[in-house]
C-alpha cells in the first residue's frame, strides 16, 4: 500500500514537473515585428481600433491584415478586411512603422473582444502574428 | 462557416486552425489573464491544442486522470491511518503502548507543544515548498510572481503594469536625441528617459510622433557606421500600461538594474532589445548587435555617462 501511495506520488509530482516544462512554447522570434499594439476606443457602439506596428526594417507591408471580432461569449460578429473597402488605413506601404485605424459599427453595452492578425512582409518574406484585445463594451 | 477566409493577404483567422501551436498557446495565456475571462474562447483553444496533440503527440504526459484516480484509491482511503511523519503525538502514542505508562501530567503537555511546533514546521516547510515551486513554475512560464511587472513567452514579451512615478533619468541627452526629446517635452514629459551616450558614427535617421486615440508613440530610427538601425521606441500611456506586445527569442529575458529600474534584455533574430518602464512611459530600444554598447547606452540614461 505504501509502494502504490510513493507512486501516487511520483505521479502527480511528474504531472506538475510536466506542467512546468510544457509552458516552453515553440521558439519564433521574428524577422520581421518589433512591437505591434491595438487601443481601443468606443462610443455609443461605435469602435475604433487604434494600431501600432513596427518593423525591424522598412517592410514593403505593414499593418494589420484583419480584425476579427467576436463578442464576449465566443460567437463571431464579423472581420474587418485591409483589403476591403474603407479600411485602407489598417495597412501602410513602404514604411517601417504603421499607425492606422479601424471602425465598426458595433452594437452599445454589448462587450467584444477581437483578434488581431498583425502583417508584415519585404522582399524575403512575410510574417503574421495573432493579437487578442481585452473585452471592451462598445 | 470556413475555417478561414481567403484575402488578398492570404487567409484570415476565422478558427484557431490557422494558429501555431505557440501562439494558440500565447492566446490561451492571454485569454486567462483577461479581466473578464472567456470560457468559450479558452476551450475552442484547448480543443485546437488537443486535436494537435492527439494528431501529432510530441510528449507524453502523465495520465493525470489516471493520477487522479490512483490517488483517490491508494492513498486517500488509507490516509486516516497514516500519521504524519513528524506527528509525534501518534508516534509516542504507539511506542506508549510499548513502554511504561506515564502519568497524564508528566506525558500530554510537552508532547502537544512540540507537537504543535511539529505541525507549525511541518506546514511553513510546506507553504515554503509550495512557494517556491509556484515560483519556479511562474518563472517558467515567464510571469514574475514577486513582481507583478513583466509577461512573456518564448516569442514574445509585454509589461504588465504600467509605473506611475515620474521619470528618474536627469543628465544630458545624446545630441542625436535632441529632436525625440524635444517632442517628447513638448508633450508635457518632463524628463524623458534618453540615453546620455550614443557610440561615434550614429545618427538619427528619422524621428517620428504619433497620437493614437489613447497614447502617442515616438519612434527614433539611428543609422550607424556599420549600417544597422538601432531604434528607440517610447509609448507614452497616460492611464498606464500599453499592452504593446515585443518580439522576442526563445529564453527569459535579463533583468538588469539601473538607477533604480529593471531593464529586461533579451534578443530577437539575433539582435539586443532591452524594455523597460519610467513613469508612463513604456521604452524600447532594439537593434542592437554589441551588448557592451547596449549596456553603455542604459547606464547612461540613469547613471550619466
Amino acid at each position: 500500500m505504501k509502494k502504490a501511495k510513493n507512486m501516487g506520488l511520483l505521479v502527480l509530482l511528474a504531472a506538475l514537473i510536466f506542467n512546468m516544462t510544457a509552458v516552453a512554447a515553440e521558439a519564433r522570434a521574428s524577422q520581421y515585428f518589433n512591437e505591434y499594439y491595438c487601443g481601443i476606443s468606443t462610443d455609443g457602439g461605435k469602435i475604433k481600433f487604434d494600431l501600432t506596428v513596427s518593423g525591424r526594417s522598412v517592410m514593403s507591408k505593414i499593418g494589420a491584415s484583419s480584425i476579427a471580432i467576436y463578442k464576449s461569449d465566443g460567437s463571431y460578429v464579423t472581420t474587418l478586411y485591409a483589403s476591403s473597402k474603407g479600411n485602407e488605413e489598417m495597412m501602410s506601404s513602404n514604411t517601417r512603422f504603421h499607425y492606422g485605424s479601424a471602425s465598426y459599427s458595433g452594437q452599445a453595452g454589448v462587450t467584444y473582444y477581437a483578434i488581431i492578425t498583425f502583417y508584415a512582409s519585404n522582399s524575403s518574406g512575410s510574417d503574421s502574428v495573432p493579437y487578442r484585445t481585452e473585452n471592451f463594451t462598445a | 462557416m470556413k475555417p478561414y477566409q481567403e484575402t488578398a493577404l492570404g487567409r484570415s483567422p476565422i478558427s484557431f486552425e490557422h494558429f501555431s501551436t505557440g501562439e494558440l498557446k500565447e492566446m490561451l495565456r492571454l485569454s486567462a489573464e483577461s479581466a473578464s475571462g472567456d470560457r468559450d474562447m479558452t476551450g475552442r483553444i484547448l480543443e485546437e491544442l488537443l486535436r494537435r496533440e492527439q494528431s501529432e503527440p510530441t510528449v507524453s504526459p502523465p495520465d493525470a486522470e489516471q493520477a487522479w484516480k490512483s490517488f483517490q484509491e491508494n492513498y486517500l482511503p488509507n490516509a486516516r491511518d497514516i500519521t504524519l511523519v513528524y506527528d509525534e503525538e501518534a508516534a509516542e502514542s504507539r511506542r506508549g503502548a510499548d513502554a511504561f505508562p506515564q502519568t497524564e501530567k508528566g506525558r500530554k503537555r510537552p508532547l502537544r507543544f512540540r507537537s504543535v511546533l511539529a505541525r507549525a514546521a511541518c506546514f511553513l516547510a510546506a507553504m515554503t515548498g509550495v512557494l517556491l515551486v509556484g515560483t519556479t513554475v511562474s518563472y517558467a512560464a515567464g510571469f514574475e510572481l514577486w513582481k507583478n511587472v513583466a509577461l512573456w513567452t518564448d516569442e514574445i514579451f509585454r509589461i504588465g503594469e504600467g509605473g506611475t512615478d515620474d521619470s528618474a533619468a536627469a543628465h544630458s541627452v545624446a545630441p542625436q536625441l535632441l529632436e525625440l526629446q524635444e517632442l517628447m517635452t513638448g508633450d508635457g514629459i518632463g524628463n524623458p528617459p534618453l540615453p546620455g551616450y550614443l557610440p561615434e558614427g550614429w545618427e538619427a535617421e528619422e524621428t517620428v510622433r504619433h497620437e493614437g486615440m489613447r497614447v502617442i508613440n515616438y519612434h527614433c530610427i539611428i543609422r550607424t557606421a556599420e549600417g544597422t538601425e538601432p531604434m528607440f521606441a517610447y509609448t507614452y500611456d497616460p492611464e498606464g500600461s500599453s499592452n504593446a506586445i515585443y518580439t522576442k527569442d526563445e529564453g527569459n529575458p535579463e533583468p538588469y538594474f539601473s538607477g533604480g529600474i529593471t531593464f529586461y534584455i533579451m534578443t530577437n533574430a539575433g539582435e539586443y532589445k532591452c524594455i523597460w518602464v519610467d513613469g508612463k512611459c513604456e521604452c524600447l530600444f532594439s537593434g542592437m548587435r554589441n551588448r557592451d554598447e547596449l549596456i553603455k547606452i542604459i547606464k547612461s540614461i540613469y547613471e550619466g555617462e
